[in-house]
């Protein structure tokens, strides 16, 4: 679903991602961990289209993004860290707007939002501007705009920032849910017990290379060789 | 005070750093910005020279009636930073997330105010400084007065005007505020821009330039008298009209005359000073509060909810557009500042249309009056038209903020978006500027109706397409009050090279003109050829700025975000 090739992204001299070499099939949660300023969230904004690379490729079903980049949006969601959202829409008229960016017809999105209210909890909430929402409001508003046109690939950057446990633990139910359904997750976070409880295979990125990429077993193992604690592992494979 | 030095102090050090230079690109961004600044400067000085010139030895208006027309336009000037900062003001202070975070620190709110205040009146007033400092200085070198006397008139007398018209429209807004928890909102802004236009209508009426003029022309050759009784008594309570009398005096070397002047305008800049930071200590906090309450309270049921704009009714238009139409719409409509600024200027532009009824053939009977009058008419067209690409297109890159995100991140071309809301905004700026071109034209034959319609087409185009490239090449996505972006550096350089392009038609259509209405005077064959001519200049001009300013602007929109 997800090819990465040799990927690159300088800024000046400095090197954010460097040859970055990734392959993640359908039906994946793939979690990509990394300290802060390791590459994560630049790694991320390349294959959603924010980003250009310095070098090398990335491929969604197949597709390039840069020479299909209408296609590969197509299938593509992306849910940022930061829940950007115009602030003088309602949170209804801002999911038509997306829903209206991927050609969806109105009914199915009346119907979808109707759903996603309910799953995500948004409530009363949807009718009023976004500009009196809180980040968890904003967070949630955003992850239903993620699902509306039923992506194939769902890039998420740090998903439970600001959210409270019980919209949380929804989120994980509901990332779960899709990856059994065959959708992938790309997801970067700081949070080694989301990574533990939810991902399949694991991606470690620090100073832009990628050092360590493998099945969340293999970690696990890893991680009984260090007094089952994950934090000193993930220090470990981390540090200078 | 300390506090307050030192977070203006940090203002300064972030203002600074607003433009790091880290590649080529921005070192050509920062040069280029030097370079038309200065210019510009250069420009405004020389023009200045040449304009007073022009008026003494060839118009021959005598000392008197030049220095009130600088008063007329000291006035404008005047209005001009008054009514901007009472829309800053409203966004800085009422909407800014920055009042959040300082008011959570151990800053009071009047030295909030105080700050904001500040910032406001320099941040919106810098290029109207810039012009006339450059002004100031060209009309002291013309008048070979010292160079501490200039400085005294910057010092002692302009920006006092300057703070009193900030002061002013300061403790406008104050009292807006506090009226806004009893009365509605809107009805107070309907009703403050009433007051405006009727006070600008007013003060036109009373200084009337035409009356004036022919007053004074009764004693020509001796104009160059004090016209004492001329001046009407309210005029003379003006601080515009301190300004130009300071100057009338420092010309004729009586700086004892203008001393009284000088001290009516720092005492009044004190005494409004005062209020406003007095008002502002005993209402800000609460009016602020207020604001907050009043913002969670809205009821969006009352705001442009017109079935057509609703985002589950269907249109004629693909989905991506009709999507991107309606969130522009709803996004503008629902943007106090926008509406207030649009309102203003509309109003403005519908008093222009109307005065323009006696206007045109004021001077038809000597040619080159009536190439003045025709080009300062077509100018003003144009800096209307200027003024609305500054103020409306200018932002629409910015405007996209933040959320930009996720047109970026979607199956739609970023560039689609934005060419859908350049036409969104260049539709109603062009029907603008024809009814303009064609009310200015109105008396004139259809041919010069028809010339001057397609001469502000490709001004529009130019124009339109200048403030957007500008408007993308400096776009911040972290501003999002549409007036601050308008009014930021990027924009600066922009409107300074509106007024070179304004500069370019004037050059061009000037001779072309004077010959046709020569010939028009002496019943002799008119030539339109030059004019035909002039005009495919502009035209082929036009189109070359739009294309290269265009093709220029995509690179910028495009790049990582």
């Amino acid at each position: 679903m997800l090819k990465i090739q040799n990927l690159t992204k300088k800024f000046g001299n400095f090197t954010a991602v460097d040859n970055l070499n990734l392959e993640i099939d359908k039906g994946t949660l793939f979690g990509f961990l990394g300290p802060n300023g390791a590459g994560k969230t630049t790694t991320i904004k390349m294959i959603v289209g924010l980003y250009s690379s310095t070098s090398g490729s990335i491929y969604i079903n197949n597709l390039n993004s840069n020479e299909f980049q209408a296609e590969t949006k197509k299938i593509l969601a992306y849910i940022p860290d930061q829940p950007f959202i115009y602030d003088k829409l309602t949170g209804k008229e801002f999911l038509f707007f997306c829903g209206g960016l991927y050609h969806l017809p109105k009914e199915f999105i009346q119907n979808k939002i109707k759903e996603l209210i309910r799953l995500l909890k948004i409530g009363d909430w949807i009718d009023k501007r976004s500009e009196v929402y809180s980040q968890g409001m904003r967070q949630r508003l955003v992850i239903a705009s993620a699902f509306l046109h039923d992506p194939q690939l769902i890039i998420i950057d740090e998903p439970m920032v600001g959210l409270d446990p019980q919209t949380a633990y929804i989120v994980k139910q509901v990332l779960k849910q899709k990856v059994e359904e065959g959708v992938t997750v790309f997801m970067s976070t700081h949070s080694l017990n989301i990574v533990e409880e939810i991902c399949g295979r694991v991606g470690i990125i620090n100073k832009g290379k990628l050092i360590y990429d493998g099945p969340i077993e293999t970690l696990h193992k890893m991680k009984e060789e260090k007094n089952n604690n994950f934090e000193e592992l993930f220090i470990e494979l981390t540090s200078e | 005070m300390k506090q307050i030095v030192h977070i203006i102090k940090y203002k300064i050090i972030t203002f600074l750093k607003l433009n790091p230079i880290h590649n080529f690109g921005d070192f050509f961004k920062s040069f280029g910005s030097f370079v038309v600044y200065s210019g510009f400067a250069f420009g405004t000085y020389v023009f200045t020279k040449i304009i007073i010139n022009y008026l003494l030895v060839q118009a021959k208006i005598g000392l008197f009636l030049l220095h009130e027309f600088l008063s007329i336009v000291f006035f404008i000037f005047f209005l001009s930073i008054n009514i901007g900062n009472i829309i800053v003001s409203f966004s800085t202070l009422y909407k800014s997330d920055e009042i959040g975070f300082l008011l959570a620190k151990p800053v009071t709110p009047v030295k909030i105010f105080t700050i904001k205040f500040l910032d406001n009146f320099f941040y919106s007033s810098s290029t109207l400084l810039l012009i006339i400092l450059t002004a100031f200085l060209g009309y002291g070198i013309y008048f070979h007065i010292n160079i501490l006397s200039i400085l005294s008139l910057i010092v002692f007398n302009l920006f006092p005007m300057m703070l009193s018209a900030a002061s002013i429209g300061v403790i406008i807004l104050l009292l807006l505020m506090k009226l806004s928890t009893k009365i509605n909102f809107k009805l107070i802004i309907y009703s403050l821009i009433f007051l405006y236009l009727a006070l600008l209508i007013s003060f036109f009426k009373l200084s009337s330039p035409v009356t004036l003029v022919n007053k004074v022309m009764e004693y020509y050759p001796n104009i160059d008298q004090y016209f004492d009784k001329l001046i009407p008594a309210v005029y003379r309570l003006l601080p515009n009209h301190w300004l130009s009398e300071s100057f009338y005096w420092i010309v004729l070397n009586q700086p004892e005359r203008a001393l009284p002047y000088y001290t009516f305008q720092i005492i009044t800049m004190f005494i409004l000073l005062l209020i406003a930071i007095t008002l502002g200590n005993k209402w800000y906090y609460s009016t602020w509060l207020n604001s907050v309450y009043l913002k969670n309270q809205k009821n969006i049921k009352n705001e442009f909810s017109s079935s057509i704009f609703d985002f589950n009714r269907s249109s004629f238009f693909s989905s991506q557009t009709e999507v991107i139409i309606k969130k522009e719409l709803k996004l503008f409509f629902r943007e106090p500042s926008q509406v207030i600024h649009l309102s203003l200027l509309l109003a403005l532009i519908s008093i222009f249309i109307f005065s323009l009824k006696g206007l045109t053939l004021l001077g038809s009977k000597i040619a080159e009056f009536q190439t003045i009058i025709y080009l300062s008419v077509f100018v003003f067209n144009v800096l209307f038209i200027s003024t609305l690409s500054l103020r409306f297109v200018f932002p629409i890159v910015s405007l996209e903020g933040e959320s930009f995100w996720k047109i970026r991140t979607s199956p739609l071309n970023a560039m689609h978006t934005v060419k859908i809301k350049l036409i969104i905004y260049f539709i109603p700026i062009f029907i603008i500027a024809q009814v303009l071109s064609y009310f200015a034209n109105r008396k004139f034959s259809d041919a010069l109706i028809l010339h001057s319609g397609i001469i502000t087409t490709f001004a529009c185009i130019a124009l339109v397409l200048l403030n957007f490239g500008m408007g993308a090449i400096f776009a911040n996505y972290k501003e999002k009050n549409p007036i601050r972006v308008s009014s930021s550096q990027g924009a600066a350089i922009s409107f300074l090279l509106n007024i070179v392009f304004m500069v370019f038609l004037v050059i061009i259509l000037a001779a072309p003109f004077n010959n046709f209405f020569k010939a028009a005077y002496h019943h002799l064959q008119s030539d339109f050829s030059q004019i035909i001519i002039a005009s495919i200049i502009i035209g082929l001009t036009s189109l070359v700025i739009s294309l290269v300013i265009y093709r220029f602007s995509t690179n910028y929109i495009l790049r990582d975000f």
